[in-house]
C-alpha cells in the first residue's frame, strides 16, 4: 500500500489511550484491502515514558508502527511535518488519535490514487462526518465542492478552487491523502499560524496550482469538540476580531512556502482593546 | 377468331403471373424496399433510436432502406451515432414513392394515420409497437390496427404482446424481439460522482421529487441532480455516447415514467453500474420480475409509491457515501442489462425482417404455382378445343 498514516500525540492519559486504541482499530479492521498502511506515531517531548504503553496497544493490532519523538516545538503542525519527513510512501494521511477512519477508507483511497484519471491530484480530501463526544453526527465537511452552487461556472465539481475557498473556509485535512513529496516541497504545515493553519495550507496548495479533490465518500469521523482540545480552547476564547486576524494572516501567508514569523502587533492591539471582564 | 378471343381472355392472368414472377425475382435479388416511418421529437427518445437501429440492421442485409419523415423540416437527430442515421431521408409530404408488393412499410404505433392512409397499398405493412400508451392514444375508440389492414406487429417485450392479445385478440401476428443497449453504456469500473441522473416523462413530477428530497434531507443539499443535458447555454440534448459517459460517472439514476413500456433508462443505468431509483410504470418492465412474476433483487430500487421515491433516493445516497453498495448489486444489474445487447437484438431483427420477406416469397411462389397450373389447364383446354 502506497499510504502511510501519521498519528500526532501531544498528551497521554487514560482517555487518550482509549481513543488511540479505537483509532488504531479503524486501521486494523479495514475491509477490501489485504495490507495495512505504515503508521508513524509522533509524540510530544515529555511523553517518552508512555512509549511502551503505545507499543503495547499497537502490538495487539498487528500494524507496523514507528515512533518519533518531537523535540522542541510540540504543536500539531510540527508533529505532522516531522512525521512527513519519515514517510516512505507516495501518500500519507493524518489521523488524530480521537478520530476514526471509515471501514473502507483505504480501499476507497487506494482506488483513487491508482486511477489514471486522478493521477494529477496532489491532495484527496475525504468527506468528514463531524461528531460530538456522544458520537452523534453533527454535520459533514469537505462535501461542499460537490455542490454546483459552490463550484461556480468556472470550476469543476469535486475540485476545490481558490475562489470557493476564499468564500467558504470550512475544510479539514485530517483524513486527507496528501502526496508526500508535494507536501514537503510546499513547506508542510505552518506552526506560526494558529487556528487557520489548515486553511492556509489549502490556499497555498491552490495558489501553487496543486489539485485538491474531494473523494465523495465518508472516509473519516472527526470528533469536533473534545473538551480541552486546541480547537475547543480556541473556539471558546477567540473573539471575532481575533478569528478575522488569523484568516487574513492565512490569506497573506498562503503566498509563501516558508513558515514566516507573524507580525502579532495587530492581534495584540485587538486583544488589548478587548474589554476586561473579571469573573 | 376463336384463337384471338381465347388469347384476349388469357392476357390478364398472364400479366399477373408475370407480375408475381417479377416480384419473386425482386425478392430473390434483395430488391425489396424498406420504408421506415418516423416522427419528429424535441427530445432524444429511445424509440427513435430504435427505429434507426432497425433501419440500419435491414440496410446491412443489403436492402434498399429509406426513412420517411413526418415533416419536410425534419432534422436528422445528431444525438444518434452517424453510422445509424446514414440512411436516405424523405418527407412523407413530398415523397413520390412507388410501392410494390415485395416492399415493406414499418410504421410506428403513434402513426395510426399512416396506417390508415396506406391501407390500399400492396406492400407488407408492419406496426412497430414500442409504447402501448401511444398505441392506445393514437386510435379512436372501437378502432384498431386491423381496421387499417395492419395485422403484423413487431414489439419490444412479451408484456406488450400480452397486452395486445388481451385487448385486441390473438389474431395479430406479433413478433417479439429484445432491444439492445449499446456497448458504450457498459460499466468499466468508473469511480462514481455524488450526482444523480434524473429522467422522466413529466417535468412537474421530476421537480417534485427533487424538492421533496431536499426538504427531507437538508444535509444532502450539496447532492446534484443531473437532467442529462449539455452544459451549454441553453442546454441541449446530449449525444447518446456522451449521455452514456455521463450516466457511467453518476452513481444513481432516478426514473419516473408511468407510461413507459420497456424502460430503456433503467436498463442503461444498470449497464452503466448506476443504481436506478424508479417508480414502477403502469406496465412493469419484464426485466424487474423473475420467472414467478416476483420483483427481482439487486437491480436497483423500485417502488409503486411516488412519494417513496425521494426517501429511497436518500437511502441510496447514504449507502453510496458509506460505500456500502454491494458488488452483488453491480454484478446483478450488469447481468440483467447484458441480456439487452445489440448483437442479440440484431440477430432477432434479421430473423424478423427476413422472415417477413420469406413469408411473402412463399405466398408468391405458391400463388405462382397455382396460376401456372391454371394456365396449363387453360392451355390444355385450348388445345383440346
Amino acid at each position: 500500500m502506497d499510504i502511510s498514516v501519521i498519528i500526532p500525540i501531544h498528551e497521554w492519559n487514560d482517555k487518550v489511550e482509549k481513543l488511540y486504541n479505537k483509532a488504531l482499530e479503524t486501521i486494523s479492521k479495514q475491509d477490501g484491502v489485504e495490507d495495512r498502511p505504515q503508521v508513524i506515531v509522533v509524540y510530544a517531548a515529555g511523553l517518552e515514558s508512555n512509549e511502551d504503553f503505545m507499543k503495547e496497544i499497537s502490538e495487539s493490532r498487528e500494524i507496523e508502527i514507528s515512533y518519533l519523538k518531537n523535540e522542541g516545538n510540540t504543536d500539531f503542525q510540527s508533529q505532522i511535518n516531522l512525521g512527513a519527513k519519515s514517510v516512505e510512501t507516495r501518500f500519507f494521511s493524518i489521523l488524530e488519535y480521537d478520530d476514526e477512519y471509515s471501514l473502507t477508507y483505504f480501499k476507497i483511497m487506494n482506488s483513487y490514487i491508482t486511477s489514471p484519471e486522478f493521477k494529477t491530484i496532489e491532495l484527496f480530501l475525504p468527506i468528514v462526518v463531524e461528531t460530538n463526544d456522544q458520537d452523534q453526527a453533527l454535520k459533514l465537511t469537505n462535501e461542499t465542492v460537490w455542490s454546483k452552487q459552490f463550484v461556480g461556472e468556472n470550476g469543476t465539481m469535486g475540485y476545490l478552487n481558490a475562489q470557493g475557498l476564499n468564500q467558504y473556509t470550512d475544510f479539514k485535512i485530517c483524513g486527507a491523502l496528501i502526496k508526500t513529496d508535494e507536501f514537503n516541497e510546499a513547506g508542510g504545515l505552518k506552526s506560526n499560524i494558529k487556528l487557520t493553519f489548515q486553511y492556509e495550507f489549502l490556499l497555498r496548495y491552490l495558489n501553487n496550482a496543486s489539485k485538491i479533490y474531494t473523494v465523495p465518500k465518508i472516509g473519516y469521523k472527526h470528533l469536533t469538540i473534545r473538551e480541552g482540545s486546541l480547537f475547543d480552547v480556541l473556539g471558546k476564547t477567540l473573539t471575532l476580531e481575533e478569528r478575522s486576524f488569523w484568516f487574513n494572516t492565512a490569506k497573506k501567508e498562503a503566498n509563501f512556502f516558508n513558515d514566516r514569523p507573524i507580525d502579532l502587533s495587530t492581534l495584540n492591539k485587538v486583544q488589548a482593546d478587548q474589554p476586561q471582564v473579571n469573573v | 377468331m376463336a384463337e384471338e378471343t381465347k388469347q384476349v381472355q388469357m392476357t390478364p392472368e398472364l400479366t399477373q403471373t408475370e407480375k408475381i414472377k417479377n416480384s419473386i425475382e425482386q425478392i430473390k435479388g434483395k430488391k425489396s424496399k424498406f420504408l421506415f416511418f418516423i416522427v419528429s421529437t424535441p427530445n432524444p427518445a429511445a424509440s427513435i433510436y430504435e427505429i434507426y437501429f432497425h433501419a440500419t440492421t435491414v440496410k446491412n442485409l443489403g436492402y434498399d432502406v429509406k426513412i420517411l419523415t413526418d415533416t419536410a423540416g425534419y432534422v436528422i437527430p445528431d444525438w444518434i451515432e452517424k453510422e445509424l442515421t446514414d440512411i436516405p431521408h424523405e418527407s412523407m409530404e413530398q415523397a413520390k414513392l412507388t410501392v410494390r408488393p415485395e416492399d415493406v412499410l414499418v410504421i410506428p404505433e403513434i402513426l395510426s394515420s399512416v396506417m390508415e392512409q396506406t391501407k390500399e397499398l400492396p406492400a407488407i405493412r408492419v406496426a412497430l409497437l414500442q409504447s402501448i400508451d401511444y398505441q392506445i392514444n393514437a386510435v379512436m375508440p372501437g378502432v384498431e390496427w386491423k381496421t387499417f389492414g395492419v395485422e403484423k406487429i413487431i414489439t419490444t417485450s412479451q408484456n406488450l404482446k400480452d397486452v395486445v392479445e388481451e385487448f385486441f385478440g390473438k389474431s395479430y401476428d406479433v413478433k417479439v424481439y429484445t432491444p439492445g443497449i449499446p456497448e458504450y453504456f457498459k460499466y468499466n469500473g468508473e469511480l462514481k460522482r455524488p450526482v444523480i441522473s434524473i429522467v422522466g416523462r413529466n417535468p412537474n413530477e421530476i421537480g417534485k421529487v427533487v424538492k421533496l428530497f431536499y426538504a427531507k434531507y437538508p444535509q444532502y443539499s450539496w447532492i446534484t441532480f443531473d437532467s442529462m443535458l449539455t452544459d451549454s447555454k441553453p442546454p441541449q440534448p446530449m449525444r447518446r455516447k456522451d449521455y452514456a459517459d455521463r450516466i457511467k460517472k453518476n452513481f444513481a439514476g432516478v426514473w419516473v415514467d408511468r407510461i413507459a413500456s420497456l424502460g430503456t433508462f433503467p436498463l442503461e443505468c444498470m449497464a452503466a453500474g448506476t443504481i436506478p431509483v424508479a417508480l414502477v410504470p403502469d406496465l412493469p418492465p419484464e426485466y424487474i420480475l423473475n420467472e414467478e412474476g416476483e420483483p427481482k433483487e439487486n437491480i436497483g430500487v423500485w417502488t409503486n409509491d411516488f412519494y417513496a421515491v425521494p426517501l429511497l433516493i436518500g437511502d441510496v445516497v447514504t449507502k453510496f457515501l458509506d460505500d456500502s453498495i454491494g458488488d452483488e448489486i453491480i454484478d446483478t444489474m450488469a447481468e440483467v442489462a447484458s441480456k439487452y445487447n445489440q448483437e442479440d437484438a440484431k440477430k432477432d431483427l434479421v430473423e424478423i425482417y427476413q422472415g417477413l420477406i420469406d413469408e411473402r416469397l412463399d405466398i408468391f411462389e405458391k400463388t405462382l404455382e397455382k396460376l401456372e397450373n391454371k394456365e396449363e389447364t387453360i392451355t390444355e383446354e385450348v388445345k383440346q378445343d
